[in-house]
């Protein structure tokens, strides 16, 4: 299976943070590619610089290194359009770009986003979180 | 071929076999059936190219009062679609 792995995904994964057991084992045992959107590191970025990440490393210190052996998928134009035309009242743009990307390049969404888990369009699995 | 010579596998009422070896408990098999014949091919476990993981974990309680589902950006704007 190829996933797009969410911002919080990426993070709890990183970093040995909990995780449904079940989560665990699709990223282990079900995986065979993973992608990840360049604005998850956005994301993480801009919480960490705004104090919102307390205990975390410097991302220069470890984005690099998480990154290994991820695809990068970064938005294109169709992306970015569809990212758009969502018909949904969930205006985070990011969820909207992810989403996009993974309807786009027939990747399955991997996220623990209970929003998202009730939104259609593109391929998801949905966890729940622990914490 | 010599090693592991032909056998005959013998469905139970549940249609279940049991492979010889080098089949190992745990294996995962991808199942190609054309007709009469039923093909199985061995999956390789997914090991290679795996993302790593930061030799020191974090310690939970980083995610204290954090919700990393909420947007990190300031929402679009939530007006209607006319």
């Amino acid at each position: 299976m190829k996933v797009l792995v969410d911002t919080g995904v990426w993070f709890r994964r990183y970093f040995g943070l909990p995780m449904k057991p079940s989560l665990r084992r699709c990223l282990e045992g079900e995986v065979a590619e993973f992608h990840l959107c360049p604005l998850s590191v956005a994301e993480i970025a801009f919480r960490w610089r705004r104090g919102r990440l307390p205990g975390v490393p410097d991302p220069a210190l470890w984005v690099e290194h998480s990154l290994e052996n991820y695809v990068a998928e970064p938005p294109s134009v169709a992306v970015c359009r569809q990212a758009g035309l969502w018909d949904w009242p969930h205006g985070d743009l990011v969820d909207r770009i992810l989403a996009a990307i993974a309807a786009e390049r027939d990747l399955v969404l991997v996220h623990t986003d209970s929003v998202l888990k009730g939104l259609s369009g593109f391929p998801q699995r949905y966890f729940p979180n622990v914490l | 071929m010599w090693d592991y010579p032909t056998v005959i596998l013998i469905a139970d009422k549940k249609r279940r076999v049991v492979l010889p070896r080098p089949a190992e408990p745990g294996d995962a098999y991808e199942c190609v059936a054309t007709g009469d014949r039923l093909i199985l091919l061995r999956l390789q476990p997914v090991t290679a190219g795996r993302p790593p993981v930061a030799e020191i974990p974090l310690k939970p309680t980083v995610l204290k009062g954090l919700d990393l589902d909420a947007p990190a950006f300031t929402p679009l704007a939530d007006e209607g679609l006319g």
